[in-house]
C-alpha cells in the first residue's frame, strides 16, 4: 500500500467520532440514523464521517435496500493494539538508532582517554 | 522487530517510553541536545532527518523535518522550556511546516536521564497531552511512518529471497 493511502487511512482513523462509529459498525452493521444516534451531530455531519471511512476502506455500504446499511469492511479495519504495536515500532527503531549513536560516542570518548594516557 | 528494551505505557493523557542504555547519561544528553547528533538517530529508517535547525537553550527551539521514501515531509518543532544539563529535557513538542508553525496537537515532553550506578542509564520519556483524544490522534499519526518504515523493510526481505 503506497504512502499516501496510508496517510488517507490515518487520517480517517485520527478522528474521534468516527473512531466510535467503528466501534459501533463491530457490533453489527446500521443504518446512518443509528450511528448518528449516539452523537450531538446532524445527519449530513455523520454521512461526511462515513464517507471519509468509506475512501478510507474501512466499511461499505449496501446497495441493495434504500436505507443503505453500513458495516465494516473485515480486511480494512486495523485494532487499537496493532496501532499501538506500529506507534512502539518506530520508537524502537528510533532508540535502536540512538543507541548506536551512543556507542560511537562511548568509543570516540574511549579513544579520546586512550590518546591523553 | 521488537527487542524487548523498550517499555511503553499508555495512561490519561500521557504516554511514557522507558529504554536502558549501555552509557553514561552525559552521552544521551548529548545525543538529545545536538542537532547533528539528533539528524543522525531521530529519522526512523526511511524517514531521515532532511532538516535540523538547533538551537538549545531554554526559550530555544529544535526545527526539524523527516522526508519519506515518496518526498512526504514531516515537519516537527521542539520550544524548550527546561534544561537541567545531564540530567532533565522539558519541552513543547508540536508538529510544524517549514515555516515553524506550530501545529496541533501539542504535548509537553520530559526527557528524564538516570544514571543507574553501573555506568550504564535510563532514558524515561514522557509525553503529556491536552486529551486522550490528542493522544491518540499522535499515536495514530506516528504510525504512518512506523508503517511506511515497516513496508520498506518487508519490501527489501521479499526481495532478497526472491
Amino acid at each position: 500500500m503506497p504512502v499516501d493511502e496510508l496517510s488517507t487511512a490515518f487520517a480517517a482513523l485520527a478522528d474521534p467520532t468516527r473512531r466510535a462509529i467503528l466501534e459501533r459498525l463491530a457490533d453489527g452493521e446500521a443504518s446512518v440514523t443509528e450511528l448518528a444516534d449516539p452523537f450531538e451531530i446532524s445527519l449530513p455531519a455523520v454521512s461526511k464521517h462515513l464517507k471519509v471511512l468509506e475512501r478510507a476502506g474501512f466499511i461499505e455500504r449496501s446497495r441493495h435496500a434504500q436505507w443503505r446499511p453500513c458495516r465494516l469492511r473485515p480486511d480494512g479495519l486495523k485494532r487499537a493494539s496493532d496501532w499501538l504495536d506500529d506507534y512502539r515500532d518506530l520508537w524502537e527503531s528510533r532508540f535502536d538508532r540512538l543507541d548506536t549513536y551512543v556507542q560511537q560516542l562511548r568509543e570516540q570518548e574511549a579513544a579520546r582517554q586512550d590518546a591523553d594516557k | 522487530m521488537t527487542n524487548n528494551k523498550m517499555a511503553l505505557e499508555v495512561r490519561d493523557r500521557t504516554l511514557e517510553m522507558v529504554r536502558p542504555f549501555n552509557a553514561p547519561r552525559e552521552l544521551l544528553y548529548r545525543a538529545f541536545s545536538d542537532g547533528e547528533a539528533l539528524r543522525q538517530w531521530f529519522g526512523p529508517e526511511g524517514w531521515p532527518i532532511t532538516t535540523s535547525d538547533m538551537d538549545f537553550r531554554v526559550g530555544g527551539s529544535w526545527h526539524y523535518c523527516m522526508t519519506g521514501p515518496d518526498g512526504t515531509e514531516g515537519w516537527g518543532l521542539a520550544l524548550y522550556e527546561e534544561i537541567t544539563p545531564t540530567e532533565r529535557i522539558q519541552y513543547r513538542d508540536t508538529f510544524s511546516d517549514a515555516d515553524r508553525t506550530e501545529v496541533p496537537p501539542a504535548s509537553d515532553v520530559t526527557l528524564a536521564f538516570e544514571d543507574r550506578g553501573d555506568g550504564t542509564s535510563t532514558l524515561r520519556w514522557t509525553s503529556v497531552f491536552e486529551s486522550n483524544d490528542a493522544r491518540d490522534q499522535v499515536i495514530a499519526m506516528g504510525m504512518e511512518e512506523g508503517a511506511a518504515s515497516t513496508l520498506e523493510n518487508l519490501e527489501r526481505y521479499l526481495a532478497s529471497v526472491s
